[in-house]
């Protein structure tokens, strides 16, 4: 991973970033913050913490990135390395503060709509998660949003894997009822 | 994901709701929270770089105690006064010696018995100096 520390950090790769990052540059690691910082605290809020928590829990995810970027090898992408990084965080943080109910009942969700879109037609995903029990929508967004699998939710939150395909389908149903009431989510989502 | 698709069967709608999930809106306060970061990296790094420099400190003045209190210098001066005496002697016997030989004919044997005496004069001499060191 070789980068040309004599170049500005806005012109420099993730990848590159890094690189420089792992070799303590604290201006490139910024650098990453300010490209990643909005999604990482935006997956947060979608998995449902408030968001002082968010931005909190994400604080505390960049500087345990900052301290394992030597780790980041550019197989997938920064953002979706630090998204896992928060998500583990944030489900550490639930399971201390006794604050997540794995067995909890399923909320009804509310009466299907045509489909949350915006004026500009985008399909408005927090919206819809709104509909979703916590359980679920924590699910959801860990499968979907920080790109983990069943099996690493299971580890993490310490429960059965068939517990998470449960709440992990009721989710995904509930979404589909709502963002692709016609089938139509792949074609919007393009848009 | 190998195992989403497991239950819910839709792959289309699964591939465009990680797309969705991925289009998130750059918030408002996003460069005072980069900000925020960095002066967190910057107040960790402060504290560590003084944790290790102060560390550093109390470790160099507790070992420069230790040999102060152990009279190591002293004994470092003592031994090696003594081993410029042992390499002083060693060299007045070898000079002695090749006074002797002066006096007799040279030929091959005495010329290798002196060889040897100065060879077993250097090493004794050489393991005095490190015995005292």
């Amino acid at each position: 991973m070789g980068a040309d520390p004599s170049r500005k950090p806005i012109s420099l790769h993730d990848v590159e970033l890094a690189a420089l990052s792992a070799a303590g540059g604290r201006a490139e690691f910024g650098e990453l913050v300010r490209r990643h910082g909005s999604a990482v605290r935006g997956l947060l809020r979608r998995m449902g913490a408030d968001p002082a928590t968010a931005d909190d829990i994400a604080q505390d995810a960049f500087l345990k990135a900052f301290e394992s970027v030597a780790e980041f090898r550019g197989e997938g992408t920064f953002a979706a390395w630090v998204k896992r990084i928060a998500a583990r965080l944030y489900l550490r943080r639930m399971k201390r503060d006794a604050l997540m109910v794995l067995e909890a009942e399923p909320r009804e969700p509310e009466p299907a709509f045509a489909g949350f879109a915006d004026a500009a037609g985008r399909i408005d995903l927090d919206e819809a998660l709104k509909g979703l029990s916590p359980v679920e929508r924590m699910c959801v967004s860990l499968c979907y949003g920080a790109g983990l699998s069943h099996s690493e939710v299971a580890e993490t939150l310490q429960a059965p894997l068939g517990t998470i395909k449960s709440h992990v389908k009721r989710g995904l149903d509930k979404l589909k009822a709502r963002l692709d009431p016609c089938g139509e989510a792949g074609s919007r989502a393009h848009g | 994901m190998d195992e989403q698709g497991a239950d819910f069967r839709d792959p289309e709608f699964e591939r465009s709701l990680e797309r969705l999930f991925a289009r998130t809106p750059v918030l408002g306060d996003n460069d005072a929270f980069a900000a925020g970061v960095q002066a967190r990296l910057t107040r960790n790094w402060r504290f560590r770089t003084t944790g290790i420099a102060v560390a550093g400190v109390a470790g160099g003045a507790v070992a420069a105690s230790q040999i102060l209190g152990s009279g190591l210098v002293s004994q470092v001066q003592r031994a090696s006064t003594q081993s410029v005496r042992a390499v002083d002697a060693v060299y007045h016997g070898a000079t002695s010696n090749l006074d002797l030989l002066s006096l007799v004919t040279p030929s091959a044997g005495l010329f290798w018995v002196v060889s040897g005496l100065l060879i077993l004069a250097a090493v004794v001499g050489a393991t005095r100096v490190l015995d005292e060191v």
